[in-house]
């Protein structure tokens, strides 16, 4: 059954089209094209071609429609929420797909339409495909600043106040998360996580002084924007973002587990960790060493393990039986690795 | 006594004839899946010829924890003693000094011997993380 039916069984191409109508001011709305994009367990993605009829927008249009899927995890936004995330990047000049139309009316799944921006994704082709990416540099460099474009959004702002309060002490409330999350995980399986607790518990020690909260992405990484002739186009999934310390979103992006391959480019597989880095400074963000962001690679390869964890307990609890999750699982070795090569060396 | 070729045997000559022969013919949609399931019988293949480590891993945790009384069976003592060990981690316990180096030492052994089941090729590869 498709996700944006509604219980009463309206049919979801209609129900768009009505809506479209309303939004555009349109005397008429056609969708020539209603296709399901490959997406995420969480989301659904469909591609859009619609043709308007009066009002401003009329014309013909590529849009992605994006709503939940049968199964939602409890920790990302809601459509809605993830719609005025979207807004509020776009707003501070961060290259996402132009959020456009929200549709929460109540009489199906909520739903919103943004604009289809062109790329590749896929992060195992950007790491090994130099056709995709002609100048590795400049792509790393693009990465960073447009990193440091979002990280210039500051709390208080009132359309995200479903966000929360900003913690003062972004790491150690992390830490305090995950070990929640652990403990979680170990009521129902009887197991436990050495050498996570060791990672965990270096964080706690050597955790460095706060910086002021900003609005991080919180899976800025190869595979969650698209490539485009080479630029970066758009970059997507915004449904785990919220306030934090801007250090976390620079590990994730630098940690070797997202180098697809290509441990030696340390931003993403994609180019030098030095590339990404001064783009990040250049456009106004924090200057940051890469020693600086060993801490948080630390906390990147904790948050996947925990991640990871959590995905292969879906299966093994038979609640979602799938070979991907299960397989999941086996990443955690090497995520166990990489922590205590982090953390071996410093106190 | 039990039929011949047992179940690593098989799982090899299955995750073969998948690789070899089955996946040339699959359409490109179903690559990764297939992928998938050579992977997940790799997996399944070492861990049936891992060699029986659990009594080595059980004295490194009594060492690590010497007040800990090891229940009766392997199955349980493991679970238990991974258990007090991660609780006395977390407690700081290990933070620092000699504490600390054996708890790393025990970690690495450990990881190790679970990267050989889970993911030998990151075994082999170079550790470190420096540009």
């Amino acid at each position: 059954m498709n996700a944006l039916a509604s219980s009463a069984g309206t049919d979801p191409r209609a129900r768009t089209e009505a809506f479209l109508a309303t939004a555009c001011h349109a005397t008429r709305v056609t969708i020539e094209r209603w296709e399901r994009l490959s997406g995420g367990a969480i989301q659904e993605n469909v591609a859009l071609d619609v043709t308007l009829e009066g009002g401003p927008r009329k014309g013909r249009h590529e849009w992605v429609l994006r709503t939940d899927a049968a199964s939602r995890v409890a920790v990302s936004h809601s459509r809605p929420e993830e719609f005025e995330i979207l807004r509020a990047a776009h707003g501070a000049g961060v290259r996402v797909p132009e959020p456009l139309f929200l549709c929460a009316d109540g009489k199906g799944p909520d739903f919103f339409v943004m604009r289809r921006m062109p790329g590749v994704a896929a992060g195992h082709r950007l790491a090994k495909d130099d056709r995709l990416v002609p100048d590795r540099p400049a792509l790393a460099r693009e990465l960073g600043e447009n990193l440091a474009r979002l990280h210039r959004v500051r709390p208080p702002v009132a359309s995200l106040a479903f966000l929360g309060e900003a913690g003062a002490d972004h790491a150690r409330s992390t830490v305090a998360g995950y070990r929640r999350d652990l403990d979680s995980l170990s009521a129902v399986r009887a197991e436990a996580w050495p050498a996570l607790e060791w990672g965990l518990a270096w964080c706690v020690r050597n955790a460095p002084s706060p910086l002021p909260p900003c609005l991080l992405h919180r899976d800025y990484r190869s595979g969650n924007y698209l490539v485009h002739e080479g630029r970066l186009s758009a970059v997507l999934d915004w449904e785990f973002s919220g306030w934090g310390d801007a250090r976390e979103d620079l590990g994730w992006m630098l940690a070797r587990c997202w180098r697809f391959g290509r441990p030696d480019r340390e931003a993403g597989g994609i180019g030098a960790a030095a590339d990404f880095l001064a783009g990040y400074a250049a456009a106004g963000g924090r200057a940051t060493g890469w020693e600086e962001t060993l801490y948080w690679q630390a906390m990147a390869h904790l948050r996947w393990a925990v991640i990871a964890l959590q995905q292969a307990e879906r299966h093994r609890s038979g609640s979602e039986r799938s070979l991907e999750l299960a397989l999941t699982a086996h990443i955690v070795p090497e995520l166990e690795r990489e922590i205590i090569a982090l953390t071996e060396g410093a106190s | 006594m039990k039929v011949e070729p047992s179940a690593r045997d098989l799982l090899e000559v299955a995750r073969a004839a998948l690789l070899d022969d089955l996946v040339a013919s699959l359409p490109e949609s179903s690559r990764y899946a297939a992928l998938m399931v050579a992977n997940a019988l790799s997996i399944a293949g070492r861990d049936l010829a891992a060699p029986a480590a659990a009594q080595d891993e059980i004295a490194r945790i009594k060492a690590l924890v010497p007040d800990w009384k090891p229940p009766g069976t392997e199955e349980a003592a493991l679970l238990e003693g991974t258990a007090r060990l991660a609780a006395r981690i977390r407690e700081g316990r290990f933070d620092e000094g000699e504490a600390r180096a054996r708890l790393l030492e025990h970690l690495r052994v450990t990881t190790r011997a679970r990267l050989a089941v889970s993911s030998p090729k990151a075994l082999a590869r170079k550790q470190g993380n420096l540009p």
